[in-house]
């Protein structure tokens, strides 16, 4: 049914909001990830990123609710799903990592039973066949050691190895698509750089898609084949990696470029937006960043339109979309 | 290219963590606090004592001989004889049957009861979460001493108004602790983590819940199961528990009041059982409480 061009995940106008009623979370939110390729999902705490993310699986925190929207998956529509197929879906289709490995390692069984839980009940292996894999996969993921530590528990680990066992139990049923929660958001500088390349690696090796959420750019940059900027429950950029850090069309997309680039301003010092990061529910009116945007400042006109109407995500060319007046002014003007 | 020294690296500084000791038992023992250990041994002993006990001595409780009567320990009466010349030690193991028991079954039937309710409680929520935690308010604001007086009135003493009237209050502190824990384990990554590698309900729960429960209430329960002995053993004292000539520990307290001064060691024996089991089992569950495979926060 599906050809290779239909895209893996398509999440079309997607709409979270709070069971008790107020502004939705997530306000009409597209993306779409092609198989193999890496989609880089940015923003602040509080954009609505995990949020996307736990829609996807249909594993939103009781009390939220998804109002209105699409999501398909390989071809088949994830908000009407029985509760078996999207619990095969789950296992087989969709691995998730996410920021607290440690966390996420139930304390009272061992690794081994934990990473071998999709492979028996997911693939019907048996438990001996299935330790044995463990292995395999506990060695694919480099934890050195692998027969010791498939034994331990999950306090016996650090996190970067929790994080790699989190990785193991996610591609033992060998998803087409990894979503992967700030993976390294909870680990050391050092340890981050191996997690990532291990996951660039294994994404080379099996050719899954990932859905990589952050808020780091400089992690993105070398990971991501495209990216989609969020702020406050929508989406205001995206497209390709390079041409949007090279580029970046959006003024939000420029400041956390340099803020997570540490390039020092004129005066030297470290670039810091102003104000805090907004949620879906505080919007006043106009352009969700328009209070915070150092483009508005100081131009009246602009001003006058940013906080008068919400710009539309408008294409820039092949597969590059922006909201913001400022931008697409200079572009049409070009 | 750099990532692969560091990777390297990494793999031969980093040892995999060897648990303390070699075989199950010790890497068990290994990780618990020494009252664990100690209050295991002990009770075990005294557990002992009391299935394997009229066996290996072939002791008679109720066999009078007064002409013995109220005599200090000796070789004949390990812990001498009562005012009608029954042998204490033999009224010791076959009292400690009855309270031991009696203690057990009302700890059991409570767990049983209170886990239930919680667990219920603390997933359902909504309308059954409100009544039973209510119920739970108002029972444990009533002591059970009450319970067993009003139950004594109606139905008469015996074993099993004494095992009701524990229950009855029993269950709550089990229903209250296992809906918090409910709650807590319910709110835990590792929950989500399973739902997201897409396993049912029903595995979740009996595989990454139900585990993660255990520990909290056996360690409760252990204490719990202290706690009852004593009421046990003060119910019995005061004639709202096992009748006469049934032995048994409080009662044994009861009778050896007159003979306080002739013979101390009457009222010494139960008093010393009470305690002694009642500290072994609560050193039981201090010892599963503390939990030294926790990380410190």
């Amino acid at each position: 049914m599906t050809t290779d061009h239909a895209p893996l995940l398509s999440v079309q106008n997607l709409t979270v909001a709070s069971a008790t009623g107020g502004a939705p979370l997530i306000d009409g939110l597209s993306l779409t990830v092609r198989r193999g390729e890496v989609l880089a999902l940015v923003g602040e705490s509080g954009s609505g990123k995990s949020l996307t993310a736990l829609s996807i699986t249909r594993l939103l925190p009781r009390g939220l609710r998804i109002t209105g929207g699409e999501i398909a998956f390989a071809g088949k529509d994830v908000l009407t799903m029985s509760p078996a197929a999207l619990n095969r879906m789950r296992g087989a289709g969709i691995g998730m990592l996410f920021q607290q490995p440690q966390a996420m390692l139930d304390p009272t069984a061992r690794v081994r039973t934990q990473v071998a839980e999709p492979l028996i009940l997911g693939k019907g292996m048996a438990r001996r066949a299935a330790f044995a894999r463990v292995i395999d996969l506990m060695r694919n993921v480099r934890i050195p050691a692998p027969e010791a530590r498939a034994k331990a528990h999950a306090f016996e680990l650090s996190g970067g190895m929790a994080q790699r066992v989190m990785m193991a139990t996610a591609l033992a049923a060998e998803p087409e698509l990894l979503i992967a929660d700030e993976p390294t958001t909870a680990l050391d500088v050092t340890v981050q750089a191996q997690i990532l390349q291990l996951l660039k690696a294994e994404q080379a090796r099996r050719n899954f898609a990932i859905l990589l959420i952050t808020h780091d750019l400089t992690v993105v940059q070398a990971f991501a084949d495209r990216i989609a900027v969020m702020y406050a429950g929508r989406i205001v950029e995206e497209g390709p990696a390079a041409q949007i850090m090279a580029d970046p069309q959006h003024p939000y997309t420029r400041a956390l470029i340099r803020c997570s680039l540490l390039e020092p301003e004129a005066d030297g010092r470290l670039l810091s937006i102003p104000g805090s990061g907004a949620t879906a529910r505080d919007i006043a009116c106009g352009c969700r960043y328009a209070p915070r945007c150092h483009v508005v400042q100081g131009d009246t006109h602009l001003h006058h339109r940013c906080c008068g109407a919400e710009p539309g995500l408008i294409g820039l060319g092949t597969d590059h979309a922006v909201r913001c007046h400022a931008s697409q002014t200079q572009a049409s003007a070009a | 290219m750099a990532a692969d020294i560091t990777l390297s690296r990494q793999a031969t500084t980093t040892e995999p963590a060897t648990p303390p000791g070699h075989g199950p038992l010790r890497r068990f023992l290994g990780t618990r606090h020494w009252t664990f250990a100690a209050g295991s041994v002990i009770f075990g002993t005294i557990l002992a004592v009391l299935i394997l006990g009229p066996a290996i001595w072939s002791l008679d409780p109720a066999k009078q001989d007064i002409i013995q009567r109220l005599k200090p320990p000796s070789g004949q009466y390990w812990l001498g004889t009562d005012n009608l010349g029954r042998d204490v030690f033999a009224r010791l193991v076959e009292g400690g049957r009855f309270t031991v028991t009696i203690a057990a079954l009302s700890v059991l039937i409570s767990v049983v009861i209170g886990v239930s309710i919680g667990i219920l409680a603390g997933r359902l929520g909504g309308w059954f979460e409100e009544i039973s935690m209510r119920i739970v308010d108002l029972l444990i604001a009533i002591p059970d001493t009450v319970i067993a007086i009003f139950l004594v009135a109606i139905f008469g003493p015996g074993h099993v108004t004494l095992i009701v009237a524990l229950t009855i209050v029993g269950w709550t502190p089990y229903a209250r602790l296992s809906r918090g824990l409910a709650l807590q384990v319910n709110a835990m990554d590792y929950i989500r983590a399973a739902e997201v590698l897409g396993m049912t309900r029903r595995f979740i729960l009996i595989r990454h819940f139900l585990p993660n429960l255990i520990r909290p209430i056996s360690a409760v329960t252990f204490l719990r199961f202290g706690h009852k002995l004593i009421t046990v053993g003060g119910l019995s004292y005061l004639g709202l528990g096992v009748q006469p000539p049934a032995p048994d520990w409080g009662l044994m307290l009861a009778a050896a009041q007159p003979y306080l001064d002739r013979a101390p060691m009457l009222m010494i024996a139960p008093g010393l059982a009470i305690f002694i089991t009642a500290l072994s089992v609560t050193w039981i569950g201090h010892g599963l409480e503390i939990d030294r495979t926790k990380p410190k926060d």
